[in-house]
């Protein structure tokens, strides 16, 4: 087992004027290189300050990780905790874009539109490698090609409005990639994409990660995205990891009354029959209810999931729930 | 271009031959130099209490169809007849007064929640406000009725006086409802009106819309890109490309026989699982041509794996199958496919029979 990335009950936490937001309340997982983790959940979740505290991208002033550690295992040198690193130093420059890449959901808003394509992928290039700008040049037009943007020397000097939105992400993935990093984070890669041009991203993402022996984060709402991706998923209901087991366990036999609510909520072609969806809605960030965080929406509550918030059950080596209803199971287990 | 009259007797909404072609222009003076043919040439029915899906990618004109129908767009050229208990009106053709009375009966609803109410007005005054615009009730009558849809859509009176920053996103699109349902409409065309939420609310909205077209016998038009979800709503499914209808179906049909390379192309680009795992995915190659400078021929030739010389020449036209004429293809090629359905009908049986 080769593990790249290591997060330990990481809690991000956002002091604002009405109040402390736990964004990010107790995440543990690990990641091994060439592997797919999913992280999937509802708006509001904490799947994207998850994403952003690991790439140190929040703002200290803001956003605080008050608790848990993130280490990095960069290739034949010692661990790095990310947590202590300076968010603004050269450290995290350093691996951030480089070892540590991440593609966002809108690639309209997060390609620069005065600067064309190439410029932005030689950025980063130019940045972390000590190399011409004649050599970051043809890396940018080799990377182009590599994500499938015909005539890629002479899309290089186009501008963002020039390309379609596939053609955008595809932009946005090769200027993760100028870098080779050994983690890709991709928050929502496809969501603002046809169903389409989603499966061309999404193999295009694979093949590439298979070529590099990459580990893949892969953030996103839709649980069809984690089916075919992913090899292990987390499941997050409000900052909390609710479930965390391998892809087709969450599919074939879910654990926890919300993932289960959420499959049950999408709509299966053939299935004929009526979505029980969960009830309720995600409550806001201030809103919080006291013990385990799903309770008011959950068909299974008992009074004890009122009063305290469930630890994580550890059902297999693999697989952990974070419910009361597995107490038992657990407690008269050997 | 031929004037056409009602010929479809059972129908609520008839399209007959609907283009808009936005003008694109540039230089000093303003002059067009070309057409986006956002919707071009497109034909269909509408019958009373069913709901007709209308899929296809971003740019193949599905949301123009909708605000045509609406007229919140004017269409270039074309007949869309809305029958109401005086007959016939063509409402493509009408102007602003004449479309007042029939504004009361096709409403709304749109996709995004949070920009489609006003942030400003309390979500009572923003269901009121159809009733006041078409002056319907004294104003205590005009409260009574926004706090019955308010119960009905599953918020409570007392939201009465909330603002829309202080719902959720469900929320809001449940006094998206509300608000176009406030005059009693008997179509409404729903523009993707649950893309933008989350899929445990997804699943609510979905309920929603089912329950109150069953109580109150509405027609929907529902736009949609999800074709899972378009699946679980409509009764018809019509499969859009650059303008031009491809293929017209039950939706059942759409998903066990497919009679269109591009119906095909989109059932299989949907994530499937198979036997405890995910298939993969077939991937249509290359992204949807500009409307500016559609591909001569049948649209969709420049993506279409079966494409043969006359798709590059010739348009198809849409046509009833011979032996199945709840359907219609725009296809050469149509008599010599044998495309791969979503599912067999054995599979959808094995379906059913898991769930009973």
């Amino acid at each position: 087992m080769d593990i790249v990335l290591e997060v330990n009950n990481l809690k991000t936490y956002f002091y604002i004027e009405q109040g402390v937001v736990r964004a990010v309340d107790g995440v543990s997982f690990t990641l091994e290189a060439g592997k797919t983790l999913g992280i999937v959940g509802e708006s509001g979740c904490g799947k994207s300050v998850t994403s952003r505290t690991i790439m140190r991208l929040l703002s200290p002033s803001l956003a605080r990780i008050v608790d848990g550690s993130i280490k990095y295992y960069p290739a034949g040198s010692p661990p790095i905790e990310l947590t202590q690193v300076d968010p603004y130093g050269d450290q995290i420059r350093d691996i951030r874009g480089n070892e540590i890449a991440m593609i966002f959901q809108e690639p309209m808003t997060s390609l620069n539109p005065v600067y064309t394509i190439g410029q932005q992928i030689m950025e980063a290039i130019l940045l972390h490698q000590d190399v011409s700008k004649e050599v970051a040049r043809a890396r940018a037009i080799e990377v182009l090609r590599l994500v499938g943007i015909p005539l890629p020397d002479q899309r290089v000097d186009q501008y963002p409005h020039e390309f379609s939105g596939g053609m955008r992400q595809r932009a946005m993935i090769a200027m993760a990639l100028s870098c080779n990093p050994r983690i890709l984070i991709a928050d929502e890669p496809t969501t603002a994409l046809d169903v389409t041009i989603e499966a061309q991203i999404l193999e295009l993402i694979q093949q590439i990660q298979h070529d590099n022996d990459m580990a893949l984060i892969m953030i996103t709402h839709d649980l069809n995205v984690i089916g075919e991706v992913a090899d292990h998923v987390i499941v997050m209901y409000l900052g909390q990891v609710v479930e965390s087991a391998p892809v087709d366990d969450i599919f074939d036999e879910p654990k926890h009354p919300y993932t289960q609510g959420l499959l049950n909520s999408l709509p299966m072609i053939g299935r004929g029959e009526r979505l029980e969806p969960i009830t309720g809605s995600v409550p806001g960030p201030h809103e919080r209810p006291r013990g385990c965080p799903f309770a008011p929406r959950c068909p299974h509550v008992m009074d004890r999931c009122r009063a305290e918030n469930p630890p994580s059950f550890t059902l297999s080596p693999a697989s952990e729930v974070a419910c009361w209803l597995y107490a038992e199971e657990i407690e008269v287990g050997p | 271009m031929t004037p056409v009259e009602a010929v479809d007797a059972g129908a609520i909404l008839e399209i007959r031959d609907l283009r808009l072609h936005f003008p694109i222009k540039a230089g000093l003076l303003k002059k067009t130099v070309a057409y986006v043919k956002a919707v071009d040439g497109v034909s269909f029915s509408v019958y009373p209490g069913e709901t007709v899906g209308l899929v296809g990618e971003s740019g193949s004109g599905k949301t123009t169809i909708g605000r045509c129908i609406v007229r919140l767009y004017k269409p270039t050229t074309g007949y869309i007849g809305f029958r109401t208990s005086e007959g016939v009106s063509d409402i493509a053709n009408l102007d602003k007064r004449e479309l007042q009375p029939i504004r009361r009966d096709i409403q709304m609803l749109f996709q995004d929640p949070n920009s489609s109410l006003n942030a400003r007005m309390r979500v009572g005054d923003i269901i009121a406000e159809p009733l006041e615009i078409h002056a319907i009730g004294t104003a205590d009558e005009r409260r009574s009725r926004v706090e019955d849809l308010l119960e009905h859509v599953g918020l409570g009176a007392e939201m009465y006086n909330r603002y829309p920053h202080q719902l959720s996103g469900g929320q809001r699109q449940r006094v998206g409802v509300a608000r176009a349902l406030s005059i009693e409409p008997r179509l409404v065309i729903c523009d993707e009106p649950v893309s933008a939420l989350d899929v445990s609310v997804q699943a609510q909205v979905l309920n929603l819309l089912a329950d109150l077209q069953e109580e109150l016998g509405l027609t929907y038009v529902f736009i949609a890109h999800d074709l899972s979800v378009v699946e679980y709503i409509s009764d018809r499914v019509m499969v859009m490309y650059l303008g031009k209808l491809m293929e017209t179906a039950p939706t059942r049909k759409i998903f066990e026989r497919p009679a269109h390379p591009y119906t095909e192309a989109l059932l299989n680009s949907i994530p499937k699982r198979v036997r405890g795992g995910h298939r993969k995915r077939f991937v249509l190659t290359g992204d949807i041509p500009s409307p500016v400078n559609p591909p001569s021929g049948c649209v969709f030739h420049t993506r279409c794996q079966y494409a043969k010389d006359i798709c590059k020449t010739e348009s198809p036209p849409l046509m009833p199958l011979p032996d199945d004429p709840d359907t219609s293809v725009a296809c050469h090629l149509v008599d010599e496919l044998s495309l791969s359905p979503y599912y067999t009908s054995e599979e959808r049986a094995g379906m059913e029979t898991n769930r009973a």
